[in-house]
């Protein structure tokens, strides 16, 4: 119907695509989902923290537990196959309580009530466990990695107080990344 | 055409040279993620993730009828227009009257016209106040660059203010850092002849990114009732840009705009007041416009935020039989405090600035012909924590001024409870304004029927039928009841459920002017119907297998209006309870085959329109993709498959020819590097 503008538009469709075809290869940047990230990063705080050498001794690997249901599950498994870390081979156990998941080190709360948190932390009290949740209150609820979202990337931050009552040591390294939590910063909701 | 050669070449060469520019500047590092263990946790911070963005996920425990088309559902639809992708939410009425015409509505009251319906582009409202209505030939967008579509059935007018009645619908485009690299499209099917676009995304710094695209899209006629093309042929050009600069990550600024034309055939029947009363006149409907955009966001501390936007925009429709010529300025803020213990607290403002001048003809004239319109508005929310995690209430009211009707105020309460994980129950009830048109206090429509004044005499002068506005004609008002239960009662399977009672008044009507005589032929709108509505929404996700998702929804409508005393209304309550489908049903499947195929098929059901004589349909389109490098995609897609052609609506007011829609097939590749 109108010819006149379709043959001007098929002739610039034409140039553009050759001069972009000409031109040097651009790059396509890459994404991951939130949760392939979360386990990466699971899998590298188990590097940058140390745990009592009486965990070394009584388990043989170094186990993740998750609890609830959660789409870390999955990315997670294949972050940690056939990783060793201080000599400890890596294992990760889902659950739906932690009686179910036995002797852990690290512990992913999938949970979104405040209060199942809160007794799970307490329930936890002075075992070396690194606790990690992306709860946005997790931190001020006691726990010690809270995973966040910051301009579209993973952040954590750390509740330092909580690690050390725990017996964990968390290197300067992962701290100079995180965000630091302290007491009373965060209005609680 | 002027524009034809010089705009479009103009545009052409803008987008070509901004385009040859970006890829100079192209620089940025992409992260493999494949093996994201093998970074540094410096890296692994900096990995960008497509998250769940914080909307969506709060629209699970959303305490109001919501659907999100995502757009790997646009992706799949095999859809090349933004109505057709609605047809996939619960709830909306989408119907096709031909190659460039939709009505489309939510809860009913569909018509070309419908009027109770928001819809908005990133923030930009693209309804207008000439009929409160959207024409959807004008507005588009690259369908490649939507990140989702919300539609959320039901009053948002506490919060969106005049016009969101019975539903908004808010389509958002993906930031600029998410449309990196070059994409080129070209598709071409047996009545679209070609659809071609092209888009192109650069890293202008460290975190300011940029995109630029061009879209050109050719129709040919659908075929007529009877015989012969609708002469609803169309082609499009469509240009845009879009920048987005993040600083600190606390702070955002986002630039974009549009310029488009518009090219669209319409066969008018336009009236005569002598024999043979009526002709049929062919048309080329020009449709011209631009807009520009600018949002500035900031975080504070928290959860604390700001958001500042203003757009201008303006759009030209020029046709045989009206001429309209529109322009938009509006001013939007938003601001939410610091949350406290349990309140979470939502404020803003707006003020919107139309000003518009038509070109009146015998068939459709404006009174006055040029209008400023002013529209001030402030809205208050509060998300109250009334019992931690569990239950929300949710007050809020917008109160806005408008230059029709004066102050109008539209409070709702919601509240959403989650009895316990992957269960929320929901209930609200609102108050909604849908505030006059353009057209409805001032617009005189003169159409056929003609009526011979002496029916006996062949050369007998005769009257047209004429629909005038009215200045005294006042707003709707509606009161909505809505509940609703979302559950997922197994990782692979969700349902969504609302059920809506709305109580509609001061509904328009179309009074004869001449009352108590059979031979009415002029109108005027007057608001002296009332009535109600109810009725039910499902839908349903499962995911048998990793590899297969089963999506269904059914929605059911029952719409009852009636005459205010006095009303001599004769049409209206039929032609608005025949104009909605009673039950309309959807079953889309979308399977992976391997790891190069995509295999979708989609029926849907939609019932009969009495008054408008449409039968009751059952349609299936199908999509098979191929993609055989991660960039790179063939795709063959079959539309309207059970028949081969088939009415889905009527004109309405303005009589132009009626169109079937026929069975179309169309091939794409695309690709992206």
């Amino acid at each position: 119907m109108n010819s006149a503008m379709s043959k001007q538009v098929s002739r610039w469709l034409f140039l553009s695509i050759a001069l972009i075809a000409c031109a040097p290869g651009s790059l396509y940047s890459q994404q991951a989902t939130e949760y392939e990230v979360k386990a990466a990063f699971l899998y590298n705080f188990t590097r940058f923290v140390a745990w009592p050498p009486a965990n070394q001794e009584t388990q043989g690997s170094l186990v993740i537990g998750v609890l609830g249901e959660c789409p870390l599950n999955a990315p997670l498994q294949q972050a940690t196959a056939d990783q060793i870390v201080d000599g400890r081979r890596l294992e990760v156990r889902t659950g739906s309580s932690l009686q179910q998941l036995g002797e852990i080190d690290v512990l992913f709360i999938s949970l979104t009530d405040r209060e199942a948190i809160r007794s799970l932390l307490q329930s936890l009290e002075g075992r070396p466990v690194l606790t990690v949740s992306d709860h946005p209150e997790f931190t001020a609820l006691g726990g010690v990695i809270r995973f966040f979202i910051r301009d579209r990337r993973v952040a954590f931050e750390i509740n330092q107080t909580a690690a050390e009552t725990s017996g964990l040591k968390i290197s300067s390294r992962l701290l100079s990344l995180a965000v630091l939590y302290r007491e009373g910063d965060r209005s609680s909701r | 055409m002027p524009f034809s050669s010089r705009s479009v070449l103009f545009l052409s060469w803008t987008c070509t040279v901004l385009l040859a520019g970006a890829q100079c500047l192209l620089a940025g590092r992409s992260f493999d993620a494949k093996d994201l263990t093998e970074l540094s946790l410096e890296e692994l911070l900096r990995v960008e993730v497509t998250t769940v963005s914080r909307r969506p996920e709060q629209l699970s425990r959303a305490s109001a009828a919501v659907h999100v088309i995502t757009r790997d559902d646009i992706r799949r639809s095999g859809a090349t227009n933004l109505p057709e992708v609605l047809r996939l939410a619960p709830g909306l009425q989408v119907a096709r009257v031909h190659a460039h015409q939709w009505a489309v509505s939510a809860r009913g009251f569909n018509d070309v016209f419908a009027n109770k319906l928001l819809v908005m582009i990133d923030g930009r409202s693209i309804y207008t106040p000439l009929f409160s209505g959207v024409f959807w030939d004008m507005h588009h967008t690259m369908l490649e660059d939507i990140e989702r579509i919300e539609v959320i059935r039901g009053p948002g007018a506490p919060l969106w203010g005049a016009n969101a009645v019975n539903g908004i619908i808010n389509i958002i485009t993906k930031e600029a850092r998410d449309t990196q690299g070059t994409l080129v499209s070209v598709a071409s099917g047996n009545y679209e002849p070609f659809i071609g676009s092209i888009r192109h995304g650069a890293r202008l710094g460290e975190s300011s990114f940029l995109r630029v695209y061009f879209n050109h899209h050719r129709h040919d006629a659908f075929p007529a009732p009877g015989g012969g093309d609708a002469e609803d042929a169309w082609e499009r050009a469509q240009g845009g840009f879009r920048a987005d600069w993040h600083t600190s990550g606390i702070s955002k600024l986002t630039l974009q705009g549009d310029l488009y034309h518009g090219l669209l055939d319409e066969a008018f029947l336009r009236p005569l007041p002598d024999p043979p009363y009526m002709i049929l006149q062919p048309d080329t409907i020009r449709t011209r416009g631009g807009n520009l955009l600018a949002r500035f966001s900031r975080s504070l501390e928290s959860e604390a935020d700001v958001t500042l936007q203003a757009y201008y925009d303006r759009a030209i429709r020029d046709t045989a039989i009206f001429r309209d010529d529109r322009h938009t300025a509006d001013f939007d803020f938003q601001h939410r405090p610091p949350s406290s213990d349990r309140h979470r607290v939502t404020w803003g403002g707006n003020y919107r600035l139309h000003w518009d001048e038509v070109e009146n003809t015998f068939d459709v004239s404006l009174d006055p012909s040029r209008k400023t319109l002013q529209l001030f508005s402030l809205f208050l929310q509060d998300d109250i924590e009334v019992w931690a995690d569990r239950l929300i209430v949710t007050l809020g009211s917008k109160i806005e001024h408008n230059d029709f009707t004066g102050f109008e105020i539209q409070p709702g309460a919601r509240l959403s409870f989650k009895p316990r994980e992957r269960h929320t129950l929901w209930a609200a009830v609102s108050r909604a304004v849908r505030t006059p048109s353009r057209a409805e206090r001032g617009v005189r429509i003169n159409g056929p029927p003609v009526i011979p004044v002496d029916p006996a005499d062949p050369n007998s002068p005769g009257r047209v039928t004429s629909f005038f506005g009215s200045p005294t004609y006042r707003s709707e008002e509606l009161i909505a009841y809505e509940a609703g239960y979302r559950v997922q009662p197994l990782d692979t399977l969700s349902f969504d459920v609302a059920l809506f009672f709305n109580d509609y008044d001061n509904l328009r009507s179309l009074e004869p002017t001449v009352p108590d005589t059979s031979a009415h032929t002029s109108f005027f709108s007057a608001n002296e119907l009332r009535g109600e509505s109810y009725g039910l929404e499902v839908a349903s996700t499962w995911h048998p297998t990793r590899t297969w998702r089963i999506h269904g929804s059914y929605s059911l409508l029952r719409m009852h209006l009636r005459r205010a005393p006095g009303s001599q209304d004769p049409l209206t309550v039929e032609e608005v309870e025949g104009s909605s489908p009673r039950h309309q049903w959807l079953l889309r499947s979308s399977v992976d085959l391997a790891r190069e195929w995509e295999w979708d098929t989609w029926f849907h059901f939609v019932d009969e329109l009495p008054a408008r004589e449409i039968d009751s349909y059952l349609e299936m389109n199908m999509r098979l993709a191929w993609r055989p490098w991660n960039d790179f995609e063939v795709s063959l897609v079959g539309r309207n498959l059970l028949n081969s052609r088939h009415e889905e609506f009527t004109p309405s007011f303005i009589q132009n020819r009626r169109a079937e829609i026929p069975r179309t097939f169309y091939g794409q590749l695309a690709w992206n590097f």
